[in-house]
């Protein structure tokens, strides 16, 4: 299952969301992997999160596969709905 | 985005002495500072600034890598500086593990873009095996320019 997400958060996809996006997926018995343009990365790896260089507005794929994969794929797409506060 | 579009040469420091990690991100600015990058004037509310933002989750990614940074309107274009430690920098990292190599980057407040694209292009590099275990072993700063010049001709892809 998959859902499309935008980065709304005015910095963009910074590291502090990237680490939540990481400890978030790792929580679950899924495999979730977020893909921009035509590269996909694993959401579990915050070094693989920042590669996609996600500034706001971009659209995302996030898609998980798994026994929690319906778990993971809502919590993890809230990160990219609720602004994370940021100092980049 | 490649390296030698921020990362200030002069001030990068191949043998770290701070072990823990405000010493660290002190030692690191004022390499900026005194290779002209950062005003002297600006250093304490910098690093202060850098420690806040450490407060609100380490920069200390795992792989003994570290990425402290901070926006400050003291800079008018993204800097940044790498340090090489041979001891280790105890930076409460998310594995626990000391950290061995860690890049500080300077943003002026109203860059993000540019900000992100610097992650980005240091999150890709040190995905590389070689490169990363390179960088901890470098211990000039000759080694460390040739080994990010060499990754920015990608030469590690």
């Amino acid at each position: 299952m998959y859902r499309l997400v935008t980065v709304s958060n005015p910095e963009g996809l910074h590291m502090r969301v990237a680490l939540l996006i990481s400890e978030c997926a790792k929580k679950y018995n899924a495999t979730v992997t977020i893909t921009k343009g035509s590269e996909t990365v694993s959401a579990c790896d915050v070094l693989q999160v920042l590669t996609l260089g996600a500034v706001s507005g971009v659209k995302l794929r996030v898609d998980a596969q798994g026994e929690q994969a319906s778990e993971a794929l809502n919590d993890v797409c809230a990160l990219f709905e609720n602004n994370v506060q940021s100092s980049v | 985005m490649r390296f030698d579009e921020f990362i200030v040469a002069d001030s990068i420091n191949p043998n770290l002495q701070a072990t823990k990690k405000e010493d660290a991100i002190r030692e690191m600015a004022n390499s900026l500072v005194e290779a002209g990058k950062l005003p002297r004037d600006d250093y304490e509310s910098l690093v202060r600034a850098i420690i806040k933002r450490e407060e609100l989750g380490s920069t200390g990614i795992g792989r003994g890598i570290a990425v402290p940074h901070t926006k400050h309107p003291c800079v008018q274009e993204l800097v940044g500086t790498v340090a090489v430690s041979n001891k280790g920098v105890e930076f409460n990292s998310l594995d626990g593990e000391p950290v061995y190599v860690m890049f500080l980057l300077i943003s002026p407040p109203n860059e993000p873009a540019r900000h992100l694209r610097a992650l980005e292009l240091i999150a890709r590099q040190l995905r590389n095996d070689t490169f990363c275990r390179f960088l901890k072993q470098a211990r000039n700063s000759k080694d460390i320019l040739q080994l990010l010049s060499e990754a920015d001709n990608n030469q590690f892809e």
